[in-house]
């Protein structure tokens, strides 16, 4: 019987080294307060939340010399946004975001950007604008709602301070003639620019436009530049995109 | 530019932009509170059923209550040709549901009849979200989430709810009429009305399963013709309030419904809804904001035991019930695990914006239910919860059919297991029989003692005999301020006698988050309750 108890003993010994707990909370819960609402919230004053978004550079006033290809263009956006409720139809606030845009230039025969030097079917050629970009944004909520974002239309403007490359690709099959070079900021590209920004949402999603009110391309300083394309400055790349973005909530 | 592309942005735009506008068209649905009810005639013998006018003359209620009137036809007349549409009416507040546009609201509002307009707010259901899966414990689920009630005890005393008359506020009932799970009640006559508030016709039997999953709660039985829910000998009414399962309804269905359950003679009403946060804030959950709160507090004064599921917000942002679950009169249900009987993650949590104890009373949160198909599943929600606590009060009531409305709803939150302690998860714990029909509880075969030292708060059990390995057991603990809100709680699991329930950092915490001296805690252990002042740190 000594025996039994013995290994009794050393078993309840094993157990609790191997971490059985003689105690374990399993609820435990603060009572939320409800005097003091919560500052934070979808239709509360403050509110901040990520958001994704992804629209297409669209042809809209676009030179023929410098055209993109539709569907091909576009902008991918990451983005923070701030929200600060006035009132329930009242709001303003601040996104920041980092995007990319990627205008996809057309080979055609006028084309001239970024030089007029490749084989129209085989040169893939794309202008790629990295940027930083703080959207100021007033908000106009539409509907009695509680704590959600419900409907909305924002206007807002934007500023971008951006990385631009020129990225050249020619690639043909038959005479095995591959060719790649990226240009990193080059020096008639512009680095920073603004546009105005328009967008209807229901909660989560939302369709917006941006318009690009600056101009993209210095003139240029290089009199070699002018002779080659018989212009001062490149012809100014699509302003408009039209996209969805979807909060991340 | 392709032509093609350009058109189908163009079409995306439209139907987004579209949608967008449809919402914010002039016309939107409101509720015209009508000035009074003047030159109306009212006979409640033509307009109540027998069960309803017992109902009335149990709890001393006139036959003839103002808000049973009729509305003012020409009033009718007015509001109808000053709108668009009337939607409904409620007698119970006076008031017309209609569409109109913001030149005929303004000339309602003008209106010597019109006392107050109103939007209408359509809302997103929520306690009604269930997750349908299966579980190797099925068997094991089935017994317990009647027997955690103590149902045997009812079912040696005969009791099956005979004679009580529920009704169900739901989304959809098919099956009912086929399936073999609910044929006793249905073969014996006892669904006695059904009725589509959504599209104002009696077939009820259609739409989302849901109603059939919640009945089955209530009354319905198992293959071999077991009890799932307690109430098997009880009469139901079905009402369809709601479009689809997680949907925006209308407040309005709700409100009619009710009126219609008190008409039918109903004396328990299930409602696995909740209304949250797609119209309101956390601090709106008062119990008063809210129409179908006020409905629920109005037929509880009509002698009607509103059960209301909590809500499934528990682990979500919103966290707290939803409404009418907020209603002081209305029975709320949290969900508890069948595993531990400890509170269900997605259980919401109370207390109501103006402190009021919720939920009241819990019952398992994950249930055995018949479904549309005649088969069975279990279904997670408190939506399951609710409706197995409805039965449980069908059979109170026909084991005290004297008592009142709030009576019943007190003597159901006394027998919970807890009882008195409670906590904002679990309210007063699971509803027991034996309580019911005996109206005491077993002697406790050991003892609770609390104390205070420097490391923090102890409770100690003695307990006649030793744990033993494997055996858990539950202490609940919570502290309340001096004006008797619980702002902390607990479930410890535990298996030894002396066990740390605060330590002193969180009373320090708690100390300086309440800027309170007269805090108290609570601890509740196996049937045995104590409470003790706490020293300030």
């Amino acid at each position: 019987m000594k025996k039994y108890t013995y290994i009794f003993n050393l078993l309840i010994i094993m157990m609790i080294s191997l971490g059985i707990s003689a105690q374990e909370t399993i609820l435990d819960e603060n009572t939320y307060d409800y005097k003091d609402p919560n500052l934070f919230g979808q239709n509360r004053p403050f509110y901040l939340h990520y958001y994704l978004g992804y629209g297409l550079i669209t042809p809209y006033q676009q030179d023929i010399r410098n055209e993109i290809i539709f569907g091909k263009s576009f902008e991918f956006e990451l983005g923070l946004r701030f929200k600060y409720r006035f009132t329930n139809w009242l709001s303003i606030g601040t996104s920041m975001s980092y995007d990319i845009m990627n205008y996809r230039i057309n080979q055609n025969a006028e084309n001239i950007f970024p030089n007029n030097n490749y084989y129209i079917d085989e040169a893939k050629e794309k202008f790629i604008s990295q940027s930083f970009s703080l959207l100021p944004y007033l908000r106009i909520n539409i509907g009695r709602r509680g704590n959600k974002i419900g409907k909305y239309m924002d206007i807002g403007y934007f500023f971008n301070w951006s990385g631009n490359r020129v990225i050249e690709k020619y690639e043909d099959e038959k005479s095995e003639l591959h060719y790649k070079s990226v240009y990193i900021n080059p020096t008639y590209a512009i680095k920073n620019n603004q546009g105005i920004f328009a967008s209807i949402g229901n909660q989560r999603y939302s369709i917006y436009a941006k318009y690009r009110i600056t101009n993209l391309f210095y003139n240029f300083t290089d009199q070699n530049y002018i002779d080659a394309y018989g212009v001062n400055k490149f012809p100014e790349l699509p302003r408009l995109t039209i996209g969805i973005q979807i909060g991340l909530f | 530019m392709n032509q093609f592309k350009k058109i189908t942005i163009l079409i995306l735009i439209s139907i987004f932009f579209g949608n967008w506008v449809q919402g914010q068209q002039n016309e939107q649905a409101y509720w015209i509170f009508l000035s009074d009810k003047n030159d109306v005639t009212f006979d409640p013998y033509a307009y109540f059923d027998q069960k309803a006018i017992d109902r009335r003359m149990k709890h001393n209620l006139s036959l003839s209550h103002f808000t049973d009137w009729p509305l003012n036809n020409s009033y009718i007349q007015i509001v109808k040709e000053n709108s668009d549409s009337i939607l409904g009416q409620t007698r119970w507040f006076n008031a017309i549901a209609v569409m109109a546009n913001p030149e005929q609201i303004i000339a309602l509002q003008k209106l010597s009849c019109v006392r107050e307009v109103r939007p209408m707010k359509y809302y997103a259901v929520t306690a009604a979200t269930e997750h349908i899966s299966s579980t190797s414990d099925i068997d094991n689920d089935k017994k317990n989430q009647l027997e955690s009630m103590e149902y045997h005890l009812f079912q040696e005393a005969g009791i099956d709810g005979k004679g009580v008359r529920i009704a169900i506020f739901d989304g959809g009932f098919p099956g009912v009429n086929t399936i073999s799970a609910l044929k006793p009640i249905i073969e014996s006559g006892r669904l006695i009305m059904t009725w589509d508030f959504t599209k104002n016709k009696e077939n009820v039997f259609y739409s989302i399963s849901h109603g059939t999953n919640v009945m089955s709660c209530i009354g319905g039985v198992d293959f071999d013709g077991n009890a799932i829910g307690m109430a098997t000998g009880a009469e139901y009414l079905l009402a369809k309030t709601e479009i689809k399962r997680e949907p925006y309804s209308e407040e309005k269905n709700w409100l009619e419904a009710v009126e219609w359950a008190d008409k039918n003679g109903a004396e328990i009403i299930n409602s696995s809804l909740g209304y949250t946060s797609d119209r309101y804030f956390q601090e709106d959950m008062d119990g008063e904001k809210s129409l179908v709160a006020k409905a629920a507090n109005m037929a509880a004064s009509k002698g009607i035991l509103v059960v209301n599921a909590a809500g499934n917000d528990g682990d979500s942002g919103w966290e707290i019930i939803g409404t009418p679950a907020d209603a002081d009169s209305v029975l709320a249900i949290g969900g508890v695990s069948p595993e531990s009987l400890i509170h269900i993650s997605f259980s919401s949590y109370g207390p109501t914006a103006t402190g009021t104890m919720k939920p009241n009373v819990c019952a398992f949160g994950q249930a055995y239910v018949a479904e549309k198909g005649g088969g069975y599943s279990i279904a997670s929600g408190t939506s399951f919860a609710s409706p197995l606590v409805a039965g449980f009060a069908a059979c109170a009531l026909q084991a005290n059919p004297n008592l009142k409305t709030m009576e019943l709803f007190h003597l159901i939150e006394q027998s919970g297991h807890l009882y008195p302690y409670f906590d904002y998860a679990h309210g007063f714990g699971i509803p027991q029989a034996s309580y019911i029909l005996n109206q005491t509880r077993d002697s406790i075969p050991f003892s609770l003692n609390t104390s205070q030292s420097s490391d923090g708060i102890f409770a100690e059990i003695l307990y006649p005999g030793k744990f033993q390995i494997g055996e858990y057991r539950y202490l609940y603990a919570n502290i309340s301020n001096s004006d008797g809100l619980i702002i902390k709680y607990k479930v410890i699991k535990i298996n030894q006698s002396k066990i740390e329930v605060f330590s002193n950092e969180e009373l320090e915490d708690l100390f300086f988050d309440q800027d309170d001296s007269n805090l108290q805690v609570s601890f509740f252990y196996s049937g045995c309750h104590r409470s003790m002042s706490i020293q300030e740190l």
